[in-house]
């Protein structure tokens, strides 16, 4: 019987191996597609059409922020886990499409109800709209004629967008937001890639937190404020994890490798550099007495 | 053991050999063929590569589009369809639509009636508006079983390319050494340009089959010509670490890996002694 079992786990490995297509090339999302999100975690058992939510729209009027830690949605397609009726209560959904609250003169629609009648319907169909033919009240193309373009993912350069004043993304809401006093940010610093001759990563805390405070990233993607406490490679990246928690699926995508990879190499890779003093940065300190907490193998101060 | 135990294990192994197994067999080569390409493709050199496309035309009661990839590859890089506009590498895989082309998106970032390419405009592709039905300009691609005549001939256009190898005849890479070709790299509005990365060295992929004795060289400054970085990574290899991507050519006749391009519009997977070159003592 050992022969046997073995041959179903051998069959069932190597038919899962075939199942997930590795090693081929998909197409590239459109602008208007990159970042959508299919939520159906209940909608087809309630004879509802599945979500389809923009994040586009979202992401250009509120910070990452404002609904990845005040109002708590996951970070990967389905594992919030959204019922209506957490939407009626306030949440997810609830705490902004309430039917009350106000937005640039207008009032936010209500997501899911309980009682509703057949012109509800048209409300219903503003987000389970899969499949359906619904005109939808914001165009890309129209809302995001002006922005400044870039490459690849929704082609917006989106931190372009807010400097030059575009977008003004909202990361605060009454009720639900609680502020805290901001933390000193640490300067940027390069990360040594693993792969010879790859330009070093430049990683920017100051341009992350502009729409993530330190809770989006901290401790559940990056665990380790101390060096070398996570470690992680481009597949893992590619796979979801650490920077591909959002690069990849709704920020730039990692198909863009000299916007992370943008230090010129040194000349000779070889030589180690000379060790110092771990640096102090910033507000760090205050943790682990001025070790850097760095979660790759190399770091200098930029 | 018993006897009756033995005998009961007896029929047990019977029962696999003569059923079990082959059914198992059958199960997983069901579930390990894949639709991508599961044929080697043979076909004459100004077929090799053409892809036909079907996911809506039917529907809409126009022709499949038939797609040559000849004439597309000797002008533009890799690159810059399969990347700065998206195309996906697998014939179906993008499921472009009319709609889609009219807002400038796939065929349209180039077939949009006002890009011009070699001091003449470049058709305009699908309209969705209603007068434009019946259109010729709408033959020039949806094609398949019909008699159109192509504004380029395959033995024309190539009559004065080096010649060469496998799937196209064509030596692709010495049309460029030469100058013959150019293939361009940037669409204005849609490509933006980055600073190009420092090519890694050729290395050496060992060969696993015994039966062949040579090794294959890979050369990343070959391939970076046409098809940056991000043709390859991280989508078809998304390792960058050697070793750490365990395929075999079972996989590339798959379709994958090497095989997205090597089957079906670069040199053929046939053309062993292309790859495999290093000799093995």
């Amino acid at each position: 019987m050992k022969a046997f079992s073995f041959m179903i786990v051998f069959i069932l490995v190597f038919s899962a191996m075939s199942l997930a297509q590795t090693g081929v090339k998909k197409k590239r999302p459109l602008p208007y597609e990159y970042g959508t999100v299919v939520i159906n975690n209940y909608s087809s058992k309630a004879y509802m059409a599945p979500v389809v939510f923009n994040h586009w729209l979202h992401r250009a009027n509120f910070t990452c922020r404002l609904c990845h830690v005040d109002i708590a949605f996951a970070m990967k397609a389905g594992t919030t886990g959204i019922r209506a009726a957490d939407n009626m209560k306030g949440y997810y959904c609830g705490s902004c499409h309430n039917g009350k609250m106000q937005w640039q003169d207008r009032k936010v629609f209500e997501a899911c109800s309980k009682e509703y009648d057949h012109k509800d319907m048209r409300r219903c169909e503003r987000c389970h709209s899969l499949d359906k033919d619904v005109k939808r009240e914001y165009d890309f193309s129209k809302f995001t004629e002006k922005f400044p373009k870039e490459r690849f993912g929704n082609g917006i350069d989106w931190e372009k967008a807010e400097a030059e004043g575009y977008i003004k993304p909202i990361g605060f809401l009454p009720g639900i937001s609680v502020k805290r006093p901001p933390l000193k940010i640490q300067k940027d610093f390069s990360l040594e890639p693993k792969v010879q001759g790859m330009p070093q990563i430049i990683f920017s805390h100051k341009k992350h937190i502009v729409w993530n405070g330190c809770e989006l990233c901290h401790p559940e993607i990056f665990s380790g404020v101390k060096k070398g406490l996570t470690k992680y490679s481009m597949p893992e990246i590619f796979e979801g994890k650490y920077c591909g928690a959002c690069h990849g699926l709704v920020a730039f995508p990692l198909l863009d490798c000299q916007r992370c990879h943008t230090k010129a190499v040194l000349e000779a890779p070889e030589q180690q550099p000379e060790q110092k003093e771990p640096p102090t940065h910033g507000f760090l300190n205050r943790f682990d007495g001025g070790n850097m907490p760095c979660p790759q193998l190399l770091l200098t101060a930029h | 053991m018993s006897a009756s135990q033995s005998q009961m294990g007896n029929k047990t192994g019977i029962a696999l050999k003569c059923f079990v197994y082959p059914v198992l067999f059958i199960v997983a080569g069901l579930f390990c063929a894949n639709d991508a390409s599961s044929s080697f493709p043979v076909a004459p050199p100004q077929e090799y590569g053409r892809v036909v496309i079907k996911n809506y035309s039917r529907a809409a009661g126009l022709a499949p589009v038939v797609f040559d990839h000849w004439l597309h590859r000797a002008r533009f890089t890799c690159r810059l369809c399969h990347v700065d506009i998206g195309f996906a590498m697998q014939s179906g895989g993008t499921g472009i639509k009319a709609g889609t082309n009219e807002k400038g998106f796939y065929c349209g970032s180039c077939h949009n009636g006002s890009y011009t390419f070699e001091d003449r405009k470049v058709f305009a592709s699908c309209s969705t508006k209603g007068s434009d039905a019946g259109n010729p300009r709408c033959e020039r691609c949806h094609s398949l079983d019909r008699k159109v005549k192509k504004e380029y001939d395959f033995a024309t256009f190539t009559k004065n390319l080096p010649k060469g190898g496998g799937g196209n005849g064509i030596d692709w890479e010495g049309a460029e050494e030469r100058g013959i070709i150019k293939p361009v790299d940037f669409i204005p509005g849609i490509s933006v340009k980055r600073k190009p990365l420092k090519p890694q060295g050729d290395f050496t992929i060992k060969s696993r089959g015994k039966w062949i004795k040579a090794d294959i060289i890979f050369s990343h400054k070959k391939h970076v010509k046409w098809n940056g970085c991000e043709v390859c990574h991280p989508d078809i290899f998304p390792s960058t670490k050697q070793g750490s991507l365990n395929f075999t050519m079972f996989d590339i006749l798959d379709g994958r890996y090497c095989g997205v391009c090597h089957l079906s519009v670069a040199f053929p997977i046939n053309e062993c002694g292309r790859c495999h070159t290093k000799p093995v003592q």
